[in-house]
């Protein structure tokens, strides 16, 4: 498996944003042992480092205490053992917030993923490109030009919600959701790109598949992506696919 | 070792559950009747987190393949070992070769096998629960052995440990419940049918997820994906929720109407397709 370049602690944080003035939040109750962190925003994508930096920072706060911490594009969610004092906890988060400095930034990887196009790995693909008017050699050179980030881990084990999908290739997700969509399958649910790390059911549009593993049970961490992380895609073709694949999948 | 002679329509291994590891999309997973299969270890002396066989909605044949001592809880049927009935939370005396039978399930949906020092079964994240993603290459049917470690002497004293609980406590119709963050946003007679309805659980629920028919108004998704849990009551755009259980998935972008926490989500866990459900408010 290739080892993703580090580059140290990239310039992730917020440009110009003080740091003890955190953006408009509100922490509710999220039942009766968890708490839920909102920030009230239309855009997430500018409190999205933040975001990144904070999870990271609460899911290793031992005094705070959280058992599991889920954060998405707006809103993180903190989990406490039964019976803990909800209030003291919100106390305590709203401290770290406005305590939270540059330094806290975790280091994120940038991973270079080969795609192979090949309709016979990308079942929505001709669809997708009749619906947009867009010729293949179009398509691939557009989903292929941008840099994409890992906002959130969800959904299921190790899919990342990539951020920053040329408008273009927004598309709504499928009426009908397909019943088994194969592993590495590259797919387009509306203005996100992602990699299913197994095969699962799903709604998204399948435009391509790539043959590197992004999920290992039995690895630590279990996921290649990780929130804040740097993703490009390159295509391959077929033989390139069928050969990458032998290698990983051994 | 117990062997599956006859798988039922959903078997695993669960222990209390996988924390810590939400964030990377995995699920806590763990029995879907806490209760139960906390009060099968207890019979035994186990942990309360000790491995347990779960097994749904019946029948289903296992054979012992070495001596122990075991405990069952949850659903109610009909049990036997070589033809003698097995109450529920009883320690109860297996020797090798003994076939367990259950043979209808009346009242509920899990029940849970637990065995004195729990079984042996691979750990994953710091965790024994199965969970599909996390054990690619293990199958749950016909010949599927589960390892543990043998009793020497399986004589149960006349005057043992044993549990009396209320008859299926999961019985009550009413399933007590806390607003969920998008409760307040909803129009007040959304609120209302929400606490007053009668609701039918549907044939289509499973450990991902139990889906509740007989609303038919529903509320527009959110705006992106959202943090999830087991307990959490999503209502679709088409009016149909849908309370997450032990599987379901860490992110979802229906609004979370309701909760259901801790020994309500075990009740909640043992309602059969189509029974009703009302949901009270708790202050």
């Amino acid at each position: 498996m290739p080892s993703p370049s580090l580059n140290a602690c990239a310039a992730v944080w917020i440009n110009g944003m003080p740091m003890h003035n955190p953006p408009p939040h509100r922490i509710l109750p999220y039942g009766n042992n968890a708490l839920l962190l909102r920030f009230e925003t239309d855009d997430p994508a500018p409190i999205l480092p933040l975001i990144w930096a904070l999870a990271h920072t609460l899911r290793r706060d031992a005094t705070l205490g959280a058992i599991d911490v889920i954060a998405t594009m707006y809103e993180i969610a903190i989990h406490f053992p039964y019976g803990t004092s909800l209030p003291d906890k919100a106390h305590h988060i709203e401290t770290l917030l406005q305590h939270l400095s540059p330094k806290n930034v975790h280091r994120t990887a940038e991973h270079h993923i080969p795609v192979c196009y090949d309709f016979e790995y990308a079942s929505d693909l001709p669809g997708l490109l009749r619906m947009k008017g867009l010729s293949l050699e179009e398509f691939v050179q557009i989903h292929t030009s941008r840099t994409y980030r890992v906002g959130f881990i969800g959904f299921m084990p190790g899919f990342g919600y990539l951020t920053g999908l040329d408008a273009r290739l927004h598309t709504p997700r499928k009426a009908n959701p397909s019943i088994r969509i194969p592993a590495g399958s590259v797919a387009i649910g509306a203005s996100f790109c992602g990699i299913y790390p197994l095969q699962s059911p799903g709604g998204w549009h399948i435009i391509g598949r790539t043959p590197q593993r992004i999920f290992w049970p039995h690895r630590d961490p279990p996921c290649l992506l990780q929130p804040g992380d740097v993703v490009v895609f390159h295509p391959i073709d077929r033989d390139e696919f069928q050969q990458l694949f032998n290698e990983t999948h051994q | 070792m117990i062997e599956i002679v006859r798988p039922p329509i959903l078997l695993s291994i669960q222990d209390g559950g996988r924390y810590g590891y939400q964030h990377w999309g995995i699920p806590i997973s763990g029995p879907m009747d806490r209760v139960s299969a906390a009060l099968a270890n207890a019979v035994l002396g186990n942990a309360k987190d000790a491995p347990v066989l779960e097994i749904a909605d019946g029948p289903a044949v296992l054979q012992f393949h070495a001596p122990t001592r075991f405990a069952l809880c949850g659903a109610r049927g009909h049990y036997f070992i070589n033809r003698h009935c097995v109450p529920l939370l009883t320690t109860c005396a297996a020797a090798q070769g003994d076939v367990l039978l259950l043979h209808r399930f009346d009242d509920g949906r899990f029940l849970y096998l637990a065995i004195e020092g729990g079984f042996h079964y691979p750990e994953v994240l710091n965790s024994r629960s199965y969970y599909g993603a996390l054990y690619p290459r293990w199958r749950w049917q016909r010949g599927t052995k589960i390892p543990f470690t043998p009793v020497k002497n399986t004589y149960i004293p006349r005057k043992h440990a044993y549990l009396r609980i209320p008859d299926a406590p999961w019985q009550a119709e009413e399933i007590e419940v806390t607003p969920g963050p998008e409760w307040p946003t909803l129009p007040k007679r959304l609120q209302n049918a929400l606490r007053t309805h009668a609701f039918v659980v549907s044939p289509s629920s499973n450990r991902v997820g139990y889906r509740l028919d007989g609303l038919v108004e529903g509320v527009s998704a959110l705006p992106w994906s959202a943090p999830m849990h087991p307990g959490v009551v999503q209502l679709t755009p088409s009016g149909q929720l849908i309370v997450m259980m032990r599987d379901g998935p860490t992110t979802g972008g229906y609004a979370r109407v309701l909760i259901v926490e801790g020994t309500a989500l075990s009740h909640f866990a043992q309602k059969r397709p189509g029974q009703p459900v009302r949901f009270r408010l708790r202050k």
